[in-house]
């Protein structure tokens, strides 16, 4: 049974090696000019479940948590904040047009209405980011009215 | 010890090759994407400046007497309206993604979605001015990403009815400039979809069949306009 040992000695020494290839993380501190909640008209509240719940993964101001450090974790994570951030990037969210940014918050309300956002891996550990039914009903009626006002042009 | 050494080796590369892809952190901004839409266009860009030469007319397979048609029937039809693209391929995958979902059939609506983004890089938009081409780039990166998420979300008719009411916005302001493609259109509104706060839709039909609600309550809506051929 030596050659198990072997595999499983080399998959030990493979598992340090992978923690020198690390993926890049972007996390600023500081708000871009385009940033939602600069920008936004929403109330304060709305503000904060918001920086809270979808900041993490939809923008450049991520706060990686220290599992992000451990590999394979950080390639997963890494790959699903690149996709978030693909989607909807809140931190360049005022750099779109009103017809996009509409757009956006109408995604936004309709997939935290139907609870597919916040990801439920991802409440499942942030327990900061989970949202009450209270809290889903005020901010997605919030993010519906932002929409119109977006698109007040008599369509 | 040979052992250890490949098995090593073999996870360490599977491993490489997977943070690769995670480390490709280039975030695309709508920006990009929206400017980004037009120059990707052109597969075989040289046969299509080939082709431009030989007929100046023939946009991309469609027949080239349907905009002369156009333009011939409205007079009244400004010179700006008349340089437009031929949009009526995307309104023909917009009506038969509309269609389906009238009739509860989400991978067919999937199916639309998905060609509707395959004709849109089809169009040949580059007759429009400097500011049309901008609005044309604005609806149709909007356009795009609607059905794009209909495309990917045949399990899911609830959130595939979502992107239709701003799809249907899109391809409202694209009949707006660039005519119908031949077809009379009526746009038609359900006071209930978009959670209470009414969506419309276009239909080549005066009779209500509600995309919003499907069989469930097909009837529910009524016509607020009409965009004639």
């Amino acid at each position: 049974m030596n050659w198990i040992k072997n595999i499983l000695v080399g998959l030990g020494v493979s598992c340090v090696f992978l923690q020198f290839i690390q993926p890049e993380r972007v996390s600023q501190k500081i708000a871009t000019k385009g940033d939602f909640l600069a920008s936004s008209s929403i109330s304060d509240s709305a503000k904060q479940l918001i920086r809270a719940s979808c900041y993490n993964c939809h923008s450049m101001n991520t706060e990686y948590p220290w599992y992000s450090y451990v590999q394979p974790v950080g390639w997963f994570l890494s790959y699903h904040i690149d996709h978030g951030r693909e989607e909807l990037n809140l931190s360049y969210f005022d750099t779109l047009s009103a017809r996009r940014q509409a757009s956006k918050l109408k995604n936004m309300a309709n997939q935290i209405k139907d609870g597919a956002m916040p990801l439920s891996s991802y409440t499942l550990i942030h327990k900061e980011a989970r949202l009450s039914s209270s809290e889903k009903t005020s901010l997605v009626k919030e993010l519906f009215a932002e929409a119109d006002k977006k698109l007040d042009d008599g369509y | 010890m040979k052992n250890l050494f490949t098995g090593m080796l073999a996870m360490t590369l599977f491993m490489a090759s997977c943070s690769d892809n995670s480390e490709k952190t280039e975030v695309v901004t709508e920006q990009d994407m929206q400017t980004a839409t037009v120059p990707e266009m052109p597969i075989d860009a040289e046969d299509t400046a080939l082709n431009s030469i030989k007929d100046n007319t023939k946009t991309d397979g469609v027949p080239a007497e349907v905009v002369v048609k156009e333009t011939v029937n409205d007079k009244n039809k400004t010179t700006e309206q008349q340089k437009a693209f031929n949009a009526s391929k995307l309104i023909d995958g917009y009506l038969i993604l509309k269609t389906s979902l009238t009739e509860d059939d989400s991978k067919s609506a999937a199916a639309a979605g998905k060609a509707m983004v395959a004709t849109l890089s089809k169009i040949d938009a580059s007759s429009l001015s400097a500011t049309d081409r901008k609005k044309y780039n604005d609806i149709t990166a909007d356009l795009k990403e609607h059905a794009g998420h209909i495309g990917d979300n045949a399990n899911s008719i609830e959130h595939q009815r979502e992107h239709l009411v701003m799809l249907s916005r899109d391809v409202d302001d694209l009949v707006k400039m660039a005519g119908t493609g031949g077809k009379t259109l009526y746009k038609e509104f359900c006071p209930m979809a978009n959670d209470g706060k009414g969506a419309y839709w276009l239909s080549t039909e005066k009779d209500i069949k509600n995309p919003y609600y499907g069989s469930s309550m097909l009837t529910c809506g009524s016509v607020k306009a009409t965009y004639k051929k």
